[in-house]
């Protein structure tokens, strides 16, 4: 058992030992926005928003997730989540082009949302059978949240 | 000449980063500094400033920046003397303008005359082209609604559909394949309804690889019309710009004369008062007229720091009926300065709007470098309003070292708690097309392998990872008290 960071993709496992130490045994320490590792020091600034962790670091912003080991591997155990259309950024729905049980092909216009004012068409990555519907026309939803499912074509 | 402006404040009816910019000037001015604003923003660099403050609501935050009689209601309420209206939201609505200058506020703006002559796409282009400007081919819906198809089609691919009441490139398509024309003109028709209320269309020839050239103006009531130079907006992602830089590299002298000419000489028909712009599309040494916008434009900083001038000051003047204290002739430009737009926006996923909380915010400082900032610490980015957080403009002796200034400023930013799109704005400016000026508006989309994110150097990973974890207090905690293998080995997140 150990634990996640999760940066862009990826999930990186953390072994840190007291002193603080990395796994390879050299010596690491945070303090007043600066990094140290092994005597070789960097500047950094540090967020923290629940289980995200923002840190600016050599000139850019960067995103990370803190997870510990159960909950890493209960996610990635769910997984194939391929035949879910999702939102690509918060907004509202302006109109559904598919109905319950219909089959749609690859490419084909399945849903209109708007965001920042804009309108966009979002459209099955692949072949399948329209499983649910999951917002109708004018209901807001989140980034990431899942729009329509579809199943297989048999 | 300060102290004979007639009114002794003056209301900004916007927010984020033009109405903290606004406000600052009127401060400096010696003046009352009055604010609407929308509680959905949190903490704001406006609310900081101002002297006084009314919060305003609607059926939507935007909506609430949209409804005049809240406004109007509140200005008084605050005794305002003057309404800036900033862009966007009611800066370009004539019946606004109307409404304040009939409860005996003066309006920060050009007369609702010309607003309504330059908001109407079609007519403004119409009234450009009998002027003796140039103007792009086109087709206009309202001149024959049921040929208006078969007219676009006449008018060739590639072609741009445009609301009417548009501006700021919302519903404004492409069409390079005639096939899908018909589908297209609906879908913007149906944008062009839903935000502007008005679904009438018209389409132009869409210049391939064109520059976007625009040109400050600035009129007084006294007929005295000046430009401040132009400004090359070229690099832009759906159809909004990112990053606009003054002057252009891609003018010559004598083109930056006519160009600059034609656009005063369009406000001077007019009759403008006050600022404006003209924007052409500019391609293969020719310029077509593409529309003035009737307000304080987003990147009018660039304008300011190569002419020194402070656009909201002479706004502010030329409401109050005061002359422009310059004729064209005392108008110098020094230097070159660029602007990048800072977004909430993840430019790896197609530029997709990014929300969260404003948990740091470190505005980089230095000679020549300039933060108009919309967000502050505590500060909440939501889907409500256009994902702008801020502006980082920064002037430099020549093109090169504002471009060098900027980058090296775009790495100082720090702004935690919501993603932005400030290194991927650093990899444009390193692009070697936007290094040797050689821009065009379709750029960002040609090259969409600059929206990735580079893959991590080991040193940078392991750095960060070791941040996350060592910030985190119940690992801090962990490693304290545990023994070693434990630690090493153990949950670390309990």
């Amino acid at each position: 058992m150990r634990g996640y960071v999760i940066l862009g993709d990826e999930a990186i496992g953390i072994d840190l030992a007291p002193g603080p130490r990395l796994a390879d045994g050299r010596m690491v320490s945070l303090r007043d926005d600066r990094l140290t590792i092994d005597g070789e020091d960097v500047p950094v600034v540090v967020a923290h928003d629940g289980d995200v962790v923002w840190v600016h670091l050599e000139g850019s912003a960067h995103r990370l997730v803190l997870r510990d080991a159960a909950s890493h591997l209960g996610q990635a155990a769910e997984g194939g989540l391929d035949n879910a259309l999702r939102a690509p950024m918060p907004g509202v729905v302006v109109e559904v082009l598919v109905t319950t049980g219909a089959a749609v092909a690859q490419g084909e216009a399945l849903m209109v949302i708007e965001s920042m004012k804009l309108e966009t068409t979002l459209r099955a990555a692949g072949p399948g059978v329209v499983e649910t519907v999951h917002f109708e026309a004018g209901q807001s939803f989140g980034r990431d949240a899942t729009l329509i499912t579809l199943s297989e074509a048999d | 000449m300060d102290d004979r402006l007639p009114f002794d404040s003056v209301l900004v009816a916007n927010r984020g980063e033009i109405a903290a910019r606004i406000l600052r000037t009127v401060k400096a001015l010696g003046l009352r500094a009055l604010l609407v604003a929308h509680a959905v923003d949190g903490r704001t660099p406006g609310l900081e400033i101002a002297d006084d403050v009314r919060f305003i609501d609607g059926p939507s935050p935007v909506a609430a920046f949209l409804d005049i009689d809240q406004i109007i209601r509140a200005a008084v309420e605050m005794g305002a003397g003057a309404i800036h209206p900033g862009y966007g939201f009611l800066s370009e609505n004539a019946a606004f303008a109307r409404a304040v200058q009939a409860a005996g506020i003066v309006w920060v703006g050009p007369s609702p005359d010309a607003i309504e002559l330059m908001g109407d796409k079609v007519r403004a282009r119409n009234f450009v082209e009998r002027g003796g400007f140039p103007v792009a081919p086109s087709a206009i819906e309202d001149d024959d609604p049921a040929t208006f198809n078969d007219r676009a089609r006449a008018v060739g691919a590639p072609l741009l559909i445009k609301p009417s009441a548009g501006g700021g490139g919302k519903g404004m398509r492409i069409v390079r394949d005639l096939a899908i024309l018909d589908e297209e003109i609906e879908r913007a028709r149906s944008e062009g309804q839903r935000y502007f209320g008005d679904g009438r269309l018209f389409v132009e020839r869409y210049v391939e690889r064109p520059r976007h050239i625009e040109v400050q103006v600035l009129g007084d009531a006294h007929g005295s019309v000046v430009h401040l130079f132009e400004r090359e907006c070229s690099l832009q992602r759906r159809f909004q710009k990112i990053i606009e830089e003054a002057p252009s590299s891609a003018l010559t002298a004598e083109e930056r004369e006519t160009i600059c000419e034609a656009a005063a000489g369009i406000a001077r028909t007019a009759g403008y008062q006050g600022a404006g712009t003209v924007e052409f599309i500019y391609g293969g040494g020719e310029f077509f007229f593409l529309e003035m916008n009737t307000r304080l434009q987003v990147e009018h900083p660039v304008t300011e720091m190569i002419t020194g001038l402070d656009l909201v000051a002479e706004q502010l003047r030329v409401a109050a009926g005061l002359p422009l204290p310059f004729a064209q002739a005392d108008i110098v430009r020094i230097g070159h300065a660029i602007e990048a737009r800072i977004y909430a926006e993840d430019a790896a996923r197609d530029f997709a709007p990014t929300t969260g909380p404003v948990l740091r915010l470190i505005a980089p400082r230095g000679e020549g470098v300039r933060f108009d900032g919309g967000v502050v610490k505590g500060g909440q980015v939501t889907p409500s309003f256009d994902p702008m957080l801020a502006k980082l403009i920064v002037h430099g002796a020549d093109r090169a070292a504002a471009l060098a200034g900027l980058r090296e400023a775009l790495e100082r930013l720090v702004v935690l708690g919501v993603e932005t799109n400030t290194t991927y704005l650093g990899r444009l400016l390193g692009d070697p097309d936007v290094q040797a000026a050689r821009m065009h508006t379709g750029l960002i989309g040609e090259k969409p392998e600059l929206g990735a994110e580079p893959p991590l150097k080991t040193a940078t990973r392991e750095r960060l990872v070791a941040v996350a974890a060592l910030s985190d207090p119940s690992v801090r905690r962990g490693l304290e008290t545990t023994p070693a293998v434990q630690a090493a080995m153990g949950g670390w997140r309990n």
